[in-house]
């Protein structure tokens, strides 16, 4: 079995693959204090609790946008999985073209995102895709029908923002991210969550709306793709996106390390 | 000559009226940390710079974001310009009726600002204030202030975004080229501002379908220090008015005065 890591600013999410599959997931804190020891019983615990093993891992593959982190997680799989950890960099195998002015700069997170956009909806419909990860960041990125990463958008992330707000500011307080009843809201809670919801809707829809007619202006049209822990709320008051796939980053993760490592699954 | 003093969570926006003019407008920082002699001073020194005499200072209006300033604000008028301000908050008319769960949590700047621009446009409006929070503020045909929505604020969401992600640089508040980014910053900066500005598009459009079902017409105007940054991208904003709290407050005074001379 393939343990796919996703290192992000706020959560590690890992998952475990039975060839193509996703069979179970977790998310932790992406704390930089913590040890190997710390993260590797976790792992562990978690893994036992799902009924499975050290043992049925056989290899491993992370994208990470917290550097400092990746030694730490690196030692906690080699030590308690007994696995090498890949890492997953934007010079390996992925798309057929990078079109960014420098390949190596463009964040893993977002290459993982583009190739399983391209490799999971794109490429078999024959059509270009657009990816929007609901994160920490909320993260455009477009693939042509081709394969070709033609570029994206960084847009602040929801609850980022929205904890930045409550913070900056006397009077507001924290809130729950959910759906109001009404968008114009009668108390301050309701007006925040109206504010951050459809806000952020209305954020990726104008985005999305953007890209199309930049990379598609003669169509045809292309597949848009939610991703990240806030997408299911958020797609359902989004008029653009099509697909719901919350692990779309750790199906990027596998996608990449079996177009590099293909004998992965033999490794010891 | 009446001093207005709108405070907002990052900056504090003064003006003076004779009559109706704006003949002058100023801009401090919001600092709670600040006393009254350090913002009598400040306040003293700006008049006088511009040529105006703090002794023609005869009324005072604050509305404030920020409780902890105003009894600051309410001393130093009293010792700077030996005047009782008038603070806009729960109990002070403003003419406006408000349908709100509890009337006493709608910020004064809201209400202050919703009035200035109802007086001006008329209704059904939306109201845009651009600062430390974007706030988009409904008010009804009848000019009945009904609520609205926060949305964090460009400058708000952009450094929490350099804050938060480890790799991201901080960058330039501009408006990029196009919106489909080759590189780090050009992508940020994409996403910030056109990002934003369909932000606002679409809850205007989405007030809009609440406020003016038939869709009759519904006026819709911006304000706030970081408007500049986003109306040009704005398709839904008709009116930009820099100082509509400003005005606000100087109709609220008026209003308070006739009632009081009018009265008891």
């Amino acid at each position: 079995m393939l343990l796919a890591v996703d290192i992000g600013n706020t959560n590690i999410t890992a998952g475990l693959f039975l060839e193509d599959e996703l069979i179970t997931t977790w998310r932790m804190a992406s704390n930089r204090s913590d040890t190997w020891d710390e993260y590797g019983l976790r792992l562990i615990q978690l893994l036992e609790r799902d009924g499975h093993t050290a043992a049925d891992i056989t290899c491993a593959a992370m994208a990470s946008v917290v550097p400092p982190l990746n030694p730490v997680i690196s030692r906690a799989v080699q030590q308690y999985l007994k696995v090498q950890l890949r890492e997953l960099t934007s010079d390996l195998r992925s798309l057929p073209a990078i079109r960014y002015d420098n390949p190596s700069a463009l964040g893993t997170d977002r290459l993982v995102n583009a190739v399983a956009g391209w490799e999971i909806y794109g490429r078999p419909q024959g059509r270009p895709v657009i990816v929007v990860d609901f994160g920490t960041a909320t993260k455009l990125e477009c693939v042509s029908a081709e394969g070709e990463y033609l570029g994206g958008v960084i847009a602040p992330g929801m609850r980022t923002a929205a904890e930045a707000l409550t913070r900056r500011t006397a009077l507001l307080q924290r809130v729950e991210i959910q759906r109001p009843k009404t968008v114009i809201g009668r108390n301050v809670v309701a007006s925040m969550q109206s504010g951050i919801l459809f806000g952020f809707a209305g954020l990726a829809d104008g985005l999305v709306r953007r890209l199309t007619r930049e990379i598609a202006p003669e169509g045809p049209e292309p597949i848009v793709v939610a991703t990240g822990g806030l997408a299911a709320m958020v797609a359902a008051e989004s008029r653009t996106i099509q697909m719901v796939d919350p692990y779309l980053t750790l199906q990027g993760i596998r996608l990449m390390y079996e177009m590099n490592w293909p004998d992965g699954a033999g490794e010891a | 000559m009446l001093l207005a003093v709108d405070v907002g969570n990052t900056f504090m926006v003064a003006g003076v009226f004779e009559g109706q003019e704006l003949l002058a407008e100023w801009t401090v920082t919001t600092d709670p940390n600040r006393t009254l002699d350090e913002y009598g001073m400040l306040f003293h020194q700006l008049m006088v710079r511009a040529g105006f005499s703090p002794g023609e200072v005869r009324a005072a209006a604050i509305a404030s974001s920020v409780p902890p300033l105003i009894p600051t604000l309410e001393w130093m008028c009293q010792k700077y310009f030996n005047l009782k301000p008038l603070v806009v908050g729960p109990g002070v008319r403003t003419g406006m009726m408000i349908r709100y769960d509890n009337p006493r949590e709608v910020g004064a700047d809201r209400i202050v600002g919703a009035v200035a621009a109802f007086e001006k446009y008329g209704g059904p409006l939306i109201v845009v204030d651009f600062g430390t929070a974007i706030i988009l503020d409904a008010i009804s045909a009848r000019g009945e202030y009904l609520g609205g929505v926060i949305a964090p604020g460009i400058v708000v969401a952009a450094d929490a975004l350099f804050q938060f992600a480890a790799k991201l640089p901080r960058v330039e508040l501009v408006r990029p080229r196009s919106t489909l980014a080759r590189n780090t910053v050009h992508a940020m900066q994409s996403g910030i501002i056109f990002g934003f500005a369909s932000l606002v598009d679409d809850l205007v459009a989405r007030m809009a379908r609440e406020l003016d079902p038939q869709g009759k017409g519904c006026k819709v105007v911006a304000t706030g220090e970081q408007a500049e940054l986003l109306i040009g991208e704005c398709e839904s904003i008709q009116h930009y008015d820099p100082f509509l709290t400003l005005t606000g407050l100087r109709i609220i005074y008026e209003r308070h005065q006739a009632h009081a001379r009018g009265g008891r």
